[in-house]
Protein backbone atom coordinates (compact mmCIF):
# COMPACT_ATOMS: atom_id res chain seq x y z
CA UNK A 1 0.00 0.00 0.00
CA UNK A 2 1.38 3.40 -1.01
CA UNK A 3 1.48 6.45 1.34
CA UNK A 4 -1.35 7.95 -0.73
CA UNK A 5 -3.47 4.87 -0.21
CA UNK A 6 -2.67 4.96 3.51
CA UNK A 7 -3.87 8.55 3.61
CA UNK A 8 -7.06 7.58 1.78
CA UNK A 9 -7.61 4.73 4.24
CA UNK A 10 -7.31 7.09 7.22
CA UNK A 11 -9.73 9.59 5.69
CA UNK A 12 -12.18 6.80 4.85
CA UNK A 13 -12.02 5.39 8.40
CA UNK A 14 -12.50 8.77 10.06
CA UNK A 15 -15.30 9.78 7.68
CA UNK A 16 -17.13 6.49 8.19
CA UNK A 17 -16.99 6.69 11.98
CA UNK A 18 -17.93 10.40 12.13
CA UNK A 19 -20.59 10.17 9.40
CA UNK A 20 -18.75 12.79 7.34
CA UNK A 21 -18.16 13.23 3.63
CA UNK A 22 -14.48 12.27 3.14
CA UNK A 23 -13.99 15.59 1.35
CA UNK A 24 -14.74 17.32 4.65
CA UNK A 25 -12.02 15.52 6.64
CA UNK A 26 -9.19 18.04 7.03
CA UNK A 27 -5.65 16.81 7.61
CA UNK A 28 -5.15 19.19 10.56
CA UNK A 29 -8.48 18.36 12.18
CA UNK A 30 -8.40 17.22 15.80
CA UNK A 31 -10.19 13.88 16.06
CA UNK A 32 -12.04 14.88 19.24
CA UNK A 33 -12.57 18.64 19.18
CA UNK A 34 -12.99 19.09 15.41
CA UNK A 35 -14.27 15.74 14.13
CA UNK A 36 -16.35 15.07 17.24
CA UNK A 37 -15.15 11.56 18.05
CA UNK A 38 -15.10 10.30 21.64
CA UNK A 39 -12.72 7.65 23.04
CA UNK A 40 -15.01 4.88 21.82
CA UNK A 41 -15.11 6.50 18.37
CA UNK A 42 -11.31 6.75 18.18
CA UNK A 43 -11.05 3.05 19.06
CA UNK A 44 -13.55 2.24 16.29
CA UNK A 45 -11.51 4.31 13.81
CA UNK A 46 -8.32 2.50 14.82
CA UNK A 47 -9.98 -0.92 14.44
CA UNK A 48 -11.41 0.00 11.04
CA UNK A 49 -8.07 1.43 9.93
CA UNK A 50 -6.20 -1.74 10.92
CA UNK A 51 -8.64 -3.73 8.79
CA UNK A 52 -8.15 -1.40 5.81
CA UNK A 53 -4.35 -1.42 6.15
CA UNK A 54 -4.13 -5.14 6.86
CA UNK A 55 -1.63 -4.40 9.60
CA UNK A 56 -1.61 -3.49 13.29
CA UNK A 57 -1.05 0.07 14.43
CA UNK A 58 1.71 0.61 16.95
CA UNK A 59 0.08 1.31 20.33
CA UNK A 60 2.96 3.57 21.37
CA UNK A 61 2.34 5.75 18.29
CA UNK A 62 -1.43 5.47 18.70
CA UNK A 63 -1.20 6.82 22.25
CA UNK A 64 -0.01 10.17 20.87
CA UNK A 65 -2.56 10.51 18.05
CA UNK A 66 -4.59 13.71 18.27
CA UNK A 67 -5.19 14.78 14.65
CA UNK A 68 -5.90 13.20 11.28
CA UNK A 69 -2.28 13.93 10.36
CA UNK A 70 -1.10 11.99 13.45
CA UNK A 71 -3.24 9.07 12.35
CA UNK A 72 -1.74 9.17 8.84
CA UNK A 73 1.69 9.07 10.49
CA UNK A 74 0.61 6.10 12.62
CA UNK A 75 -0.63 4.33 9.47
CA UNK A 76 2.62 5.02 7.63
CA UNK A 77 4.68 3.79 10.58
CA UNK A 78 2.62 0.61 10.74
CA UNK A 79 3.00 -0.04 7.01
CA UNK A 80 6.75 0.57 7.19
CA UNK A 81 7.08 -1.85 10.09
CA UNK A 82 4.88 -4.43 8.33
CA UNK A 83 3.17 -5.42 11.52
CA UNK A 84 0.52 -8.18 11.91
CA UNK B 1 -5.37 -12.22 48.25
CA UNK B 2 -4.94 -13.18 44.61
CA UNK B 3 -7.69 -14.69 42.51
CA UNK B 4 -6.87 -17.93 40.71
CA UNK B 5 -7.67 -18.11 37.00
CA UNK B 6 -9.11 -21.33 35.61
CA UNK B 7 -7.05 -22.81 32.75
CA UNK B 8 -9.98 -22.48 30.36
CA UNK B 9 -9.69 -18.68 30.57
CA UNK B 10 -5.89 -18.43 30.24
CA UNK B 11 -6.18 -17.25 26.63
CA UNK B 12 -7.85 -14.06 27.87
CA UNK B 13 -4.92 -13.33 30.17
CA UNK B 14 -2.01 -14.07 27.86
CA UNK B 15 -2.59 -11.84 24.84
CA UNK B 16 0.30 -10.70 22.71
CA UNK B 17 -1.03 -7.16 22.68
CA UNK B 18 -2.21 -6.93 26.27
CA UNK B 19 -1.69 -9.18 29.28
CA UNK B 20 -4.04 -9.46 32.26
CA UNK B 21 -2.75 -10.21 35.75
CA UNK B 22 -4.99 -10.79 38.77
CA UNK B 23 -4.28 -8.17 41.44
CA UNK B 24 -2.08 -9.55 44.20
CA UNK B 25 0.05 -8.36 47.14
CA UNK B 26 2.95 -7.55 44.82
CA UNK B 27 0.84 -4.77 43.27
CA UNK B 28 -0.54 -3.18 46.43
CA UNK B 29 2.13 -0.56 47.02
CA UNK B 30 2.05 0.74 43.45
CA UNK B 31 -1.75 0.68 43.24
CA UNK B 32 -2.18 2.45 46.57
CA UNK B 33 0.15 5.19 45.37
CA UNK B 34 -1.50 5.48 41.94
CA UNK B 35 -4.96 5.54 43.46
CA UNK B 36 -3.98 8.47 45.66
CA UNK B 37 -2.14 10.55 43.05
CA UNK B 38 -3.96 9.66 39.82
CA UNK B 39 -7.51 8.63 40.64
CA UNK B 40 -8.59 10.56 43.71
CA UNK B 41 -12.33 10.97 44.05
CA UNK B 42 -13.05 9.45 40.63
CA UNK B 43 -12.37 5.90 41.78
CA UNK B 44 -14.43 3.65 44.05
CA UNK B 45 -12.53 5.00 47.08
CA UNK B 46 -13.96 8.50 46.42
CA UNK B 47 -10.53 9.91 47.33
CA UNK B 48 -10.30 8.31 50.80
CA UNK B 49 -6.73 7.93 52.06
CA UNK B 50 -6.13 4.91 54.27
CA UNK B 51 -3.31 3.01 55.91
CA UNK B 52 -1.91 -0.02 54.03
CA UNK B 53 -3.91 -2.69 55.86
CA UNK B 54 -7.18 -0.79 55.73
CA UNK B 55 -6.57 -0.02 52.07
CA UNK B 56 -6.07 -3.72 51.21
CA UNK B 57 -9.24 -4.60 53.09
CA UNK B 58 -11.16 -1.95 51.18
CA UNK B 59 -10.03 -2.89 47.66
CA UNK B 60 -11.27 -6.43 48.28
CA UNK B 61 -14.48 -5.44 50.02
CA UNK B 62 -17.30 -6.59 47.75
CA UNK B 63 -14.82 -7.28 44.96
CA UNK B 64 -15.44 -10.49 43.05
CA UNK B 65 -12.41 -10.17 40.79
CA UNK B 66 -9.83 -7.54 39.93
CA UNK B 67 -7.02 -7.52 37.42
CA UNK B 68 -4.43 -5.28 35.83
CA UNK B 69 -3.93 -4.85 32.10
CA UNK B 70 -0.23 -4.69 31.25
CA UNK B 71 1.70 -3.98 28.08
CA UNK B 72 3.42 -7.30 27.27
CA UNK B 73 6.67 -5.76 26.04
CA UNK B 74 7.65 -3.60 29.01
CA UNK B 75 5.05 -4.58 31.63
CA UNK B 76 3.68 -1.05 31.76
CA UNK B 77 0.48 -0.77 33.77
CA UNK B 78 -2.40 0.27 31.50
CA UNK B 79 -5.63 -0.41 33.39
CA UNK B 80 -6.88 -1.44 36.81
CA UNK B 81 -10.22 -3.20 36.50
CA UNK B 82 -12.55 -4.41 39.21
CA UNK B 83 -15.74 -6.46 39.16
CA UNK B 84 -17.60 -5.76 42.39
CA UNK B 85 -20.97 -5.92 44.13
CA UNK B 86 -21.70 -9.21 42.38
CA UNK B 87 -25.27 -10.36 42.91
CA UNK B 88 -25.41 -14.09 42.08
CA UNK B 89 -29.20 -14.22 42.37
CA UNK B 90 -29.76 -11.65 39.65
CA UNK B 91 -26.43 -12.44 37.92
CA UNK B 92 -25.33 -8.81 37.83
CA UNK B 93 -22.22 -6.97 39.05
CA UNK B 94 -20.51 -3.60 38.79
CA UNK B 95 -17.48 -2.83 36.67
CA UNK B 96 -14.87 -0.20 37.53
CA UNK B 97 -12.04 0.70 35.15
CA UNK B 98 -9.16 3.07 35.86
CA UNK B 99 -6.79 4.16 33.10
CA UNK B 100 -3.32 4.45 34.62
CA UNK B 101 -0.50 4.26 32.10
CA UNK B 102 -1.76 6.13 29.04
CA UNK B 103 -3.55 9.42 28.58
CA UNK B 104 -5.84 8.05 25.86
CA UNK B 105 -7.54 4.69 25.44
CA UNK B 106 -5.35 2.66 23.05
CA UNK B 107 -6.24 -0.52 21.21
CA UNK B 108 -4.09 -2.61 23.53
CA UNK B 109 -5.84 -1.23 26.62
CA UNK B 110 -9.26 -1.61 24.98
CA UNK B 111 -8.37 -5.23 24.15
CA UNK B 112 -7.44 -5.80 27.79
CA UNK B 113 -10.74 -4.34 28.91
CA UNK B 114 -12.59 -6.58 26.44
CA UNK B 115 -10.77 -9.63 27.85
CA UNK B 116 -11.69 -8.61 31.41
CA UNK B 117 -15.36 -8.16 30.49
CA UNK B 118 -15.36 -11.49 28.67
CA UNK B 119 -13.85 -13.19 31.71
CA UNK B 120 -16.36 -11.64 34.12
CA UNK B 121 -19.39 -12.58 32.04
CA UNK B 122 -18.23 -16.18 31.66
CA UNK B 123 -16.30 -17.07 34.81
CA UNK B 124 -18.72 -15.30 37.14
CA UNK B 125 -21.77 -16.30 35.10
CA UNK B 126 -23.20 -12.79 34.85
CA UNK B 127 -25.92 -11.52 32.58
CA UNK B 128 -25.27 -7.81 33.04
CA UNK B 129 -22.47 -5.48 34.11
CA UNK B 130 -23.14 -2.00 35.48
CA UNK B 131 -20.82 0.99 35.36
CA UNK B 132 -21.14 4.18 37.39
CA UNK B 133 -19.95 7.02 35.20
CA UNK B 134 -19.39 10.57 36.47
CA UNK B 135 -20.87 13.25 34.21
CA UNK B 136 -17.47 14.67 33.11
CA UNK B 137 -16.41 11.18 31.90
CA UNK B 138 -19.66 10.44 30.08
CA UNK B 139 -18.66 12.24 26.83
CA UNK B 140 -15.56 10.03 26.56
CA UNK B 141 -17.70 7.16 25.31
CA UNK B 142 -21.14 8.64 24.76
CA UNK B 143 -21.26 7.14 21.26
CA UNK B 144 -21.17 3.65 22.83
CA UNK B 145 -24.43 4.34 24.66
CA UNK B 146 -27.03 2.72 22.48
CA UNK B 147 -24.86 0.41 20.35
CA UNK B 148 -23.31 -1.24 23.43
CA UNK B 149 -24.35 0.29 26.76
CA UNK B 150 -27.81 1.12 28.01
CA UNK B 151 -28.28 4.18 30.20
CA UNK B 152 -30.40 2.85 33.04
CA UNK B 153 -30.55 5.94 35.20
CA UNK B 154 -28.94 8.71 37.13
CA UNK B 155 -27.87 7.90 40.69
CA UNK B 156 -28.84 9.83 43.79
CA UNK B 157 -25.16 9.65 44.80
CA UNK B 158 -22.72 12.26 43.44
CA UNK B 159 -18.96 12.34 42.96
CA UNK B 160 -16.98 15.33 44.19
CA UNK B 161 -14.12 16.58 42.04
CA UNK B 162 -11.89 19.60 42.45
CA UNK B 163 -14.41 21.53 40.35
CA UNK B 164 -17.49 20.63 42.34
CA UNK B 165 -20.10 17.91 42.54
CA UNK B 166 -20.99 15.79 39.51
CA UNK B 167 -23.91 13.56 38.60
CA UNK B 168 -23.36 9.82 38.35
CA UNK B 169 -24.93 7.87 35.49
CA UNK B 170 -25.63 4.17 35.62
CA UNK B 171 -24.77 2.41 32.38
CA UNK B 172 -25.53 -1.26 31.82
CA UNK B 173 -23.81 -3.71 29.51
CA UNK B 174 -26.09 -6.71 28.94
CA UNK B 175 -24.27 -9.93 28.17
CA UNK B 176 -26.33 -10.67 25.05
CA UNK B 177 -25.49 -7.24 23.64
CA UNK B 178 -21.80 -7.78 24.38
CA UNK B 179 -21.75 -11.22 22.78
CA UNK B 180 -23.25 -10.07 19.49
CA UNK B 181 -21.22 -6.87 19.23
CA UNK B 182 -18.67 -6.46 16.47
CA UNK B 183 -16.51 -4.51 18.91
CA UNK B 184 -16.10 -7.57 21.15
CA UNK B 185 -15.09 -9.71 18.20
CA UNK B 186 -12.61 -7.11 16.92
CA UNK B 187 -11.01 -6.38 20.29
CA UNK B 188 -10.64 -10.03 21.32
CA UNK B 189 -9.14 -10.76 17.91
CA UNK B 190 -6.68 -7.88 18.48
CA UNK B 191 -5.73 -9.36 21.85
CA UNK B 192 -3.65 -11.83 19.87
CA UNK B 193 -4.14 -14.77 22.18
CA UNK B 194 -4.53 -17.14 19.26
CA UNK B 195 -7.64 -18.58 20.82
CA UNK B 196 -10.31 -15.91 20.64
Amino acid sequence: MSPEEAFDAVVASVAAQAYLDPKNVAIEADLVSDIGLDSFGVIQVALDLEDRLGTALDDEVLADVRTVRDLVRAASTALSAGRR
Amino acid sequence: MTAAVAPSYRHLFEGQRCRLVPVGPEHYEALRYLEAVRLGSWWRSRGALQGPEEWVRRIWEGTAFQALALAPDDGRLLLWMQCYNADPVNAVANLAVARLGETVLTLRAASGLAAFIEYCFNALELRKLYMEVAAPNYPLFASAVGPLFIEEGRLVDHVRGHDGSHDLFLLALPRFQWEISLLREQLLERLGSGDS
